[in-house]
């Protein structure tokens, strides 16, 4: 998948979880763009996002995390699948 | 909190140079002595009367800009520790500087005896749908209802974040039992990894529970584990000792209850922390 494709197969599963349809996602978008991203939101979003693109992320790199830059290139380095 | 800050102001190296500028780190070269400058500092008011209050006990304002590279820095810091309970004190006091990581125990009651037994079973009973009960009973947070998640097994409770009354009661314990197994899943990879430091408060102090703790983790890889215990005389608040490789005591002043975790003895966890990651050579602070 390319990074637009992963960008926005992740706007799908935050509009989702977030529950707004009108939910934006750019690759600079941090958790304090969003009201509501806390650490129980996040486990929900990161279980969403290993299950749409069928992999697995280890601990340290979900504490890597800070923009939806960084899911992107996480989500890409661990092949995912579309 | 504040009987903690005054009783800090009271040190006698409390008005020495607080400030220590290094480079080539993420807050633009601004390095704090955590120690003394966070004993002066903390909770330091910004603005109208109490601003003007500050000044005139320490005749300075704390720069805007310092006080952010503060809050970076104590998230840092803060982010390099693991917490296993017990109760949600030292989470809360990570969430005060929006470290959020990810932790299992973080948000639990659960005790070094608990843990040791979670741990021997690799938390097998915590990752079974039929384990999972939930309770309502947890204390309103901004006005929106808290849920409890107990796991029998281990006799562990959690915080389970805001009650959502939209979703049905089969459909929130699904995911509070999907959300355990992923943050068990978590531990093990910190446990495997051995990078961050894991940390337990007991205020009944049992060393043998430590010791099996200790020596759990230990099969998994190079761990460090910090236990945080009350001051006692010759040990007082902010020591923290090398017991053995691997394992740290250290020693605070007071501990937050269970109902009330976020009374927590702020300036003295700081410090323990700063020295700990002093310690395990993780921090020039």
């Amino acid at each position: 998948m390319t990074q637009p494709e992963l960008l926005a197969a992740l706007t799908e599963i935050f509009r989702e979880n977030f529950d707004d349809e009108n939910l934006v996602l750019t690759m600079t978008t941090t958790a304090s763009d969003i009201a509501g991203w806390d650490s129980a939101k996040m486990v929900m979003l990161v279980l969403a996002a290993e299950e749409r693109f069928d992999v697995r992320f280890r601990s340290r790199d979900i504490d890597a995390l800070r923009t939806i830059g960084d899911w992107v290139a996480l989500i890409e380095a661990a092949g995912a699948k579309p | 909190m504040n009987f903690n800050i005054a009783r800090s102001l009271k040190t006698s190296d409390s008005d020495k140079a607080a400030i220590q500028p290094l480079s080539g780190d993420a807050l633009g070269g601004a390095r704090l002595d955590a120690a003394s400058y966070l004993n002066r500092y903390l909770n330091a008011p910004e603005t109208g009367i109490p601003a003007l209050v500050h000044y005139l006990r320490h005749k300075t304002f704390e720069p805007q800009s310092l006080k952010l590279a503060r809050k970076a820095y104590c998230k840092d810091v803060l982010a390099k520790f693991h917490s296993l309970g017990n109760n949600c004190e030292f989470g809360l006091l990570q969430h005060k500087y929006l470290a959020e990581p990810l932790d299992l125990f973080r948000f639990s009651d659960a005790s070094a005896g608990k843990l040791v037994e979670a741990l021997k079973s690799r938390l097998v009973e915590l990752r079974k749908l039929e384990n999972v009960i939930l309770q309502f009973d947890g204390p309103l947070e901004k006005g929106v209802p808290q849920l409890t998640v107990i796991v029998p097994p281990y006799g562990i409770r959690f915080h389970g974040g805001d009650l959502t009354l939209r979703k049905a009661f089969e459909e929130v314990k699904a995911s509070q039992a999907k959300r355990l197994d992923f943050l068990a899943r978590k531990l093990f990879d910190d446990l495997e990894d051995a990078e961050r430091i894991f940390v337990h408060k007991s205020d009944v102090a049992s060393r043998s529970d430590i010791e099996q703790l200790y020596a759990l983790m230990r099969s998994f890889g190079p761990n460090r584990l910090l236990w945080v215990t009350l001051e006692e005389p010759g040990k007082p608040a902010g020591t923290v000792e090398l017991e053995k490789e691997g394992l740290m005591h250290g020693y605070i002043d007071q501990f937050a209850e269970l109902k009330t975790a976020g009374d927590y003895s702020e300036a003295y966890w700081l410090k323990i922390c700063c020295e700990t990651l002093r310690i395990a050579g993780q921090a020039s602070v």
